[in-house]
Order: C-alpha cells, then structure tokens, then sequence
C-alpha cells in the first residue's frame, strides 16, 4: 500500500476542498483508510501539494488520420526534434517531433507530464478506425478513447431518407460503435459533409441535402436519439454546422433547440459563437450562447479556446475547410472527401494577437467560460490543435483564475478587442475546485468514466500533485508527481515510466439484422468489406496496445 | 476456405479474395489478380543463414545486431512489411541511429513535396466508384494495380445510380493494360512534359490567351475540348501515379495537376486520386509520420528523428522485403536480409532471415493506398516462421546487450 501525506485534496465529486489529508493506493486504485494497523510499504509526502484526480482531455485530435496528414504537411513543426533518452526503470522515452502536432510517443509524455492522465480522440471515421487505435497504442502513459464519426456517411443518409425506424438507426449506430471500438459518436456538420460532395457549398440547419432532402436538423435529431436509446454514456457530441462563419450563432442556437430537450454535448462552441456586428463584420455572440446553455440542463459545451500561435485546423467538416483554405499559413492545406462516409480537411493556422479576428475568437473563448454558469457542462479544450495546441493549458488555467493576468493579456492584444468584448467586465476568477471540475470531474462524468475523474474509494489512481503557486501557469506546467494507475510516473516534471493506458470503449449490443445490411451494403457498393471495419481486441494488444477496456453501456427506449 | 481476405501485394488492397490453404501454402481460388495468384503461395519454411551458414533465426538476429553495432551508418531499408514491422523498424532506428527508408521512398517524396506546395483535393477508392463521371488519368494505366480497372472504374451501378463515365488519358501511351481499352486518349505526349501540357490546360482553363496553335504538334483546340469536358464533369477525379513520373518534372507535373484540380473544383466537384502505395508504401508513410513526424526517407541522429537530406551511402543495410520475392537491396553494401521464404532478391545476402508474409501467414494491417483506409490481414497459411517485427525486435533486444550510443 502507498500512503500520499498532507495531500491538499480538490475532489468536486466528494466535496474535498483542499484540505490536507493522506490518500491510500492499493493495487493501482484509492482505497479509503486502512486504519493504524494496515501495512503501508511506501510513504510519500506531498508537503501540502494541491491534489486532483488526473486530468481528462475530453476532446483533443492525437489519434486519427486527419492529424497525420497535418504532421505531413507541416514540416516546420517537426524541424525541432527530441531525442530517445533510458529512464530510470530501464524502458525508455522515445525520441520524436512537432509542437503543434505533436508525434504520438511524444503526445502521451507531454499529457503525462502536465498531469492529464487521458485523451479522446474525438473524430475517428470507420474506415480510419484501425490506424487511430494503433496510433492511440503508440500514445503511451495516458489512458484513451475514441468517438466515431457518423451522420454524413452514404448507409445512414439513405437510411434516414428513406424513413428507418428509429430502432434500426440505433442498430447501425450500435454497430458501429462497437466494431469500432469507439467509446462516443460525434456528428460533424451533419449532412454537410456529404453535401459538399454534391457541389454544396453550405447547408444550414433547416436546408435539404442536395440528393438525399433530409436537412441537418433530421440528421441530428435522428443521431441524438440513437444515443441516447443505446445508452451511450456521452452525449452525442455534435460540431455543428457553418463553422467559423461570421453570424453562425443564429445556426448554434437553433441546434441546441433542435435537440428538443435530448442530450447532446456541443464541441469547440467558440468557433460556433460569432455574430456578424460591428465595422469588420465579425463579433462576440459568447454572451448569448451561454445564456442558452445556462438555460438548458441537457447541454454541455467544450470550448475550443484559441491561443497565439502557430499550429494547424484538422477536422472532418471538408465543406468549411475547403472555405477557410485561403486563411492556410503556412500555405499547404488538403482536404479529402472519404470512403462515402465522411471527409477530412487540414488548414495549417497562425493565430496572431495583432490581428482583429483571431484576438476576438481568443476573447470569445475566454466569455464563454466566464459566463456559463454550471462548470459541469463545460469542459476546457483547445480543440487541440485546432485552437491550439494542449500545451497552453496551463496558461490558459492562469487566464481564467487570475483576472488581473486576462486584463493585461487583453491590454496586448489587437486594441480594438476591448472594445469589441465584454470581457474586461467578467470578474470571475476560477477557483481551483472549478479547475478541477471543468478539467477532471465533468468530462470523466459526461463520458462515463465512474472510476475516474475523482480520488474516491475504487478510483482509479490517476492522480497530480501541483506545489501551491499564484502563478498558476507555472504550477500547472509542471505538477511534482503524476501517479498513473497507482504507480509514480512523473517528479518534478520528469517522466520516470511509462506504461501503456487502457483504451476505453463501448460493445452496445445490436440487433444481427443490422450486421447483414450492413455487410450487404459495403460488399455491394463500397471497396471495402464492412467486417473489415472491425478492430480486433487481440489485434491492438499484438499491435503494443492494450485489448479495450469495457464500459457498461444499457440500451433502453 | 478463407473468404474476403485482404491481398497485401499492392497497394488497392482488395479485400474481396478466396483464398485456400493446401499442404501450408495459400492459393487464389476465388477474385484477385495474376499478382495476387503468384505471390499467395509462398514457401512455409525456409533456412536462416549467416554468411551462407545456416541457423536459427535468433541466433541470426544476434549476429546482425553486431553487425549493425559496428556499422557506422546502417539503414534500415525495403521496409516492405506490415505496421507493426515498420514500427518495429523505428524502435530498431532510434536505438542504432540508423536511415529507415522505403522501396517507394521516392514516389513518396515526390508527391509529399508536390501536396507541401499549396492546396491538394483529394478522394478515396469508393467515392470514385460511386461518384466519379468523369476520370482523367494523367500519365498512368493504372497498370501497378491491376484490379484497378475492375474495382473502382467498371462497377457503373452505384449508390446515386448509373454512372457514365467518361475515362480521359493524357500523356504516355506507350504502356498499355488490357484493362483500360475503354480510355480515351486525348493528348498523347510522353509523361516528361506532362507538367507542361497541364499547366497549358490550365491556362485555356482561366481563358488566357496563347499566341501558338499547336504544342507539340497538337493543336491547341485540343486542349480545350479537353477543358470543356473536365469542365462539366460533376465530380471528376484525377489519376497519377507518381512512380511513372520522373524527377525532377514529376514534381511540378503532381503541382500542376493538384493546381488543376482545385481550380475546377471551385465550379464543380474534383479531387485526386494518387496511386502508389505498393509494398506498403501507405503504411510505412502513416506509421513514420505519427511515430517519427514524416515518411520515410528518414534517419535518427542521437535517438531524435531527422529528415533524412542527400544519400549517404550505407555501410550496412537490413533489407526488409515480406511482400516482393525479387526486391534486391542496394549491391555491394553488406545486407542482413529479412524476406519471404522464397526470396531470391540476391545470390548470398551477409545474413538472410526467412519472415512470414503479413496477409498470408501472419495477420497485420496494411493502409490503403488512399491513406485512409487501415485494413486487417489475415493469415490463411501460418507459417512457423517469425514476423518482421519479432525478428527487428530480436535484434534490437541484442543491441541492448551492447552499449548503445543512444544511451548517452
């Protein structure tokens, strides 16, 4: 048994508020206290550390091929490399490359050593499902998942046109989910995808998909639901449609009514949050997005905060990546229409600070967490590494504690922002316990994780020690130990070990009828065989990975 | 019999194959290619040999991690194998500060520097199928895949319908496939001034004016009947294979096509289809670029990964080659060859390793062609013979007996 001495504990879930206490870890969980007779084979005394649960990257790009074909296009990010160096348990810390794109041996290190102990890949298509879990196998330390994307593939969009019965739709979702391995589905731009290979060039809310005539709202209505009866954990976790686009708040807005009161998790809602005022065109619609979540318990938001600097736009909507082409820097972008099931798009980006828009998105951002009330339904994300890479968190955990800090930052940037944005005006100061709950115990709890995201008896012991530091930036950079699975993997900021994380997935049950169409479709209009979809358990763990962990997952409706 | 395998032998993947074991060695018995019919059966064993001596292969393997111990720039070449044999041949890199580079590397490279330079649009296998009207192969047959034709080009029933396609060659005739009788040749030129003859397209395309009447002797009205038809394609997809281009003009000609394709795509639909991949060129590229930030070729410098710049002539090569039984390391360079059974690449390889065939006798995966899709392979004739993972593994693990300079 470990014993962790005068642990200044934040846990949301059991109302720790930071005062010190000892933690005990047997057999790589928390377990409550043995009492003075216990056997305790190790002490470790974290001297009045600020102590969470691991952190829990609820949306972060480090598995699926879209962020492959960024590190090949962007050949500057990967000039500075890192070498291969022996730790202290003998295995080693493999050598590497890329600051916004991180390599993925590399990806699990710099998790680990900033205190997140798991990642989710939030975009992988099925025909990619393989090479992500392989890529997720070779992100080391970090326990991971991924969500599979449906709704602008060809069967579904048939399906829907043709008026499936909600249980049949919930079959294919099933289907996919578990032969994918996947632990959440996602929806990009739905129908979008698939209509800009119509020569559609926008689709809203409310319009007809060129060939198919069902609209975004069925399309979304027809997912939610399919969630929701399998008894997915997560919401469906939904990147609406107009991304980016100046006005697009209207579109956001009406996508939260179309969910009708049905869960559903909104992602990088920043780039959902413009309006269209003022001289250049382009404002902060923050304030309204959040009072709409404010208002409706059955949403939850990430924001996809923007930070300065260069890094690259990876994400399955073709249809806005292709518009957002002429904004690529450096100037390579690709996009590709896939496998009649989705499409990806890459757009190298520099934010820069001096430039209207971008320093308006960073204060978008930065209102939308200020603003929506509850921290459970909002979780802290860079869209990694859309609005930057996962590397700013600890900068960007400083902005939302420290309000003195956020105001000179706003001093700098572009000097028409403060005029622009209300943000000079939020007082609110994020609390550690907020901290903890917006980076830890909410996402674990949106997804289902029960055993993580929280130090209670049975936790899994994923947990961080930060010294106390009023530079919060500084103290979240470089926490004194990360316990993963009960053993100390990071001190002082220097990776120890590093063992392979679980991968985390769902095997809902579907009904075999669905088995067959699917395999009928695939072998009769596709390249490839639908059973070829599947991701063996055996395969990942010969692979270097783990064979997927579990989660319960009880279908009802 | 092993129904819907996955074929290995190039880079279409076909995952449609019958595929039966007799006396341990694999046969075609339904779908696949002429190549796919050959490569199948391989040999269930064959001798491990150090210096013509034979042995166990992990006796070998230790012999070539002294060799490669000693060898002051060693590479680790072919890289014809499934992903985990590439990563395996990154682990065995990083360790030893060696090049990793593939067969392909090359056509890679070319097309990796033509997409770095600007926009590229580009689509899969199956949406070609469905959707493609209109197809313009650039330079290529498409003769390196042979079922090419058969999958994704004559299938005209799709998921929007019946689909006309019109089949557009420009370039080089001189190859010709059986298969592809149905194209239309529209400018015949040879494949060096393709990059020329698109750029011209181009230039019609925008509505430039041009002083000549002809190019090469073909008139320029030409050109721009072919510009009307890419013109009113709505969704046409471009060919290439980068490997039937050569350097230094193939670049410029995958830019120009690239350039082409998004300048008509801002009316209607099109993208590109690059062909390749073969010997697991796909996922060497895929499995470099996540564990090492770019494809092959590549090398590490003190355990960090490098873009591997000019030719370096190695002193020792392991020569990995799963898929193609002929595939021959560079000469005169001492080579530690890991192979199918029956490889005949070299006459006396310094050690040669017998490895199982990923897809025939050992299950792995492969990415196709078009970078997207990760297919399994299955193994319908295992082998008693180990995979190029376990044996670079080996070889690895015997360096780490040694003083690895890594280490420092």
């Amino acid at each position: 048994m470990l014993r962790l001495d005068r642990a200044r504990v934040y846990d949301p879930v059991q109302g720790w508020r930071g005062q010190s206490r000892s933690l005990f870890i047997e057999n790589g969980r928390m377990v409550a206290d043995p009492g003075p007779q216990a056997t305790v084979e190790r002490v470790i005394d974290l001297e009045d550390a600020v102590v969470m649960a691991g952190g829990i990257d609820i949306h972060s790009h480090i598995g699926s091929g879209k962020v492959n074909l960024a590190r090949s296009l962007m050949p500057h990010d990967h000039a500075r490399t890192e070498r291969a160096t022996a730790l202290e348990n003998g295995a080693w810390r493999h050598g590497g490359s890329g600051q916004a794109t991180p390599t993925s041996w590399i990806a699990g290190y710099r998790y680990a050593e900033m205190g997140y102990t798991a990642a989710f890949e939030p975009a992988m298509l099925p025909v990619n499902a393989r090479a992500t879990h392989y890529t997720l196998a070779d992100t080391p330390v970090i326990d991971k998942g991924a969500y599979v994307l449906l709704g602008n593939d060809d069967l579904f969009l048939r399906l829907l046109a043709r008026g499936a019965e909600p249980q049949r739709l919930a079959d294919y979702v099933a289907w996919m989910l578990a032969r994918t391995r996947s632990l959440a589905v996602k929806v990009v731009n739905p129908g979008g995808i698939s209509a800009f290979k119509f020569n559609q060039r926008a689709l809203d809310l409310d319009q007809a998909h060129a060939y198919y005539g069902v609209t975004p709202r069925q399309v979304l209505r027809a997912l939610a639901r399919a969630v929701h009866d399998l008894g997915v954990p997560h919401p469906l976790h939904v990147h609406t449609s107009n991304l980016g686009v100046p006005g697009n708040v209207a579109t956001t807005l009406a996508t939260m009514e179309a969910a009708e009161g049905l869960p559903l998790h909104l992602t990088h809602v920043q780039f959902h949050s413009y309006g269209k005022e003022g001289p250049r065109g382009f404002s902060s619609a923050a304030e309204a997005i959040a009072e709409a979540v404010n208002r409706q318990p059955n949403l939850s938001i990430d924001v996809g905060q923007v930070m300065f600097g260069q890094t690259a736009t990876a994400s399955g909507d073709t249809m806005a990546q292709y518009a957002n082409r002429r904004h690529a820097h450096p100037h390579a972008w690709t996009c590709i229409d896939i496998e009649c099931e989705a499409g990806c798009g890459v757009v190298p980006f520099r934010y820069r600070d001096r430039n209207f828009v971008h320093a308006l998105q960073w204060a978008i951002g930065l209102e939308l967490f200020l603003r929506v009330r509850d921290p459970w339904r909002i979780f802290l994300t860079t869209d990694h590494p859309n609005g930057a890479p996962y590397t700013v968190y600890p900068q960007l955990m400083r902005l939302l504690m420290d309000r003195g800090y956020r105001n000179r930052m706003l001093d700098a940037v572009h000097p028409e922002v403060a005029a622009h944005s209300a943000l000079r005006g939020l007082d609110r100061e994020y609390t550690l316990e907020e901290i903890a709950i917006v980076t830890r115990a909410g996402p674990a709890r949106s997804l289902g994780l029960r055993d993580r995201g929280h130090l209670a008896p049975g936790a899994v012991a994923d947990l961080v020690a930060y010294r106390d530091d009023p530079d919060r930036d500084a103290m979240f950079a470089r926490p004194s130990h990360v316990f993963k699975d009960g053993e100390l993997i990071v001190k002082d900021g220097r990776l120890l070990a590093a063992p392979q994380g679980a991968t985390l997935a769902l095997e809902p049950e579907f009904d075999a009828a669905v088995e067959a169409q699917i395999s009928e479709h695939y072998a009769h209009y596709l390249s490839l065989r639908a059973e070829h979809l599947a991701v063996g358990a055996q395969e990942l763990a010969d692979y270097g990975g783990r064979a997927p962990l579990i989660l319960p997952c009880t279908r009802h409706g | 019999m092993n129904q819907a395998l996955t074929c290995p032998f190039c880079g279409l993947l076909c995952d449609d194959l019958g595929v039966e074991s007799r006396a341990g060695r694999a046969e075609v018995t339904a779908a696949g290619c002429a190549r796919a019919r050959a490569l199948f059966p391989v040999p269930p064993q064959a001798q491990a040999r150090i210096d013509g001596q034979a042995a166990d292969w992990r006796a070998a393997a230790q012999a070539a991690a002294e060799r490669l111990a000693a060898a002051r720039r060693p590479s680790i070449a072919g890289l014809g194998c499934d992903l985990a044999g590439v990563r395996a041949a990154l682990m065995l890199a990083e360790r030893c500060d060696a090049r990793v580079e593939h067969r392909h590397g090359a056509a890679l490279a070319q097309e990796l520097r033509a997409a770095r330079r600007g926009g590229s649009l580009r689509t899969t296998l199956s949406e070609l199928r469905n959707r493609a009207d209109c197809v313009l192969f650039a330079g290529t047959r498409a003769a390196a895949h042979p079922r090419f034709f058969e999958r994704c080009i004559e299938p005209r029933e799709g998921l929007f319908g019946a689909r006309q396609r019109r089949l557009i060659l420009i370039g080089d005739a001189a190859q010709t496939a059986p298969e592809s009788a149905a194209l239309e040749h529209a400018l015949a030129f040879p494949n060096a001034h393709l990059a020329e003859a698109v750029q011209l397209l181009r230039a019609r395309l925008a509505g430039r004016r041009l002083d000549a009447r002809h190019w090469h002797g073909i008139p320029i009205e030409r050109f721009d009947a072919l510009a009307a038809v890419l013109r009113a394609a709505h969704y046409g997809v471009a060919v290439w294979d980068a490997a039937e281009l050569e350097p230094p003009h193939a670049e410029l000609a995958l830019r120009a096509l690239y350039d082409l394709v998004a300048e008509l795509n801002r009316d209607t639909r099109w993208a590109a289809l690059p062909l390749g991949g073969n010997d697991g060129a796909a996922g060497a590229a895929a499995v470099c670029t996540w564990l090492a930030g770019r494809p092959p070729p590549l090398r590490y410098v003190h355990g960090a990964p490098q873009d591997a710049l000019g030719a370096d002539a190695p002193d020792l090569v392991i020569w990995i080659s799963a898929f193609d039984p002929q595939a021959a390391p560079p000469p005169e360079v001492p080579a530690v060859v890991l192979a199918r059974a029956d490889w005949r690449g070299s006459a006396a390889p310094a050690i040669f390793i017998p490895v199982a065939v990923p897809g025939v006798q050992r299950a792995g995966a492969l990415v196709r062609l078009d970078e997207v899709p990760c297919l399994p392979l299955a193994a319908p004739a295992p082998a008693d013979l180990p995979g190029v993972a376990d044996v670079l593994d080996a070889v690895r693990a015997g360096l780490a007996g040694r003083s690895a300079h890594a280490a420092a």
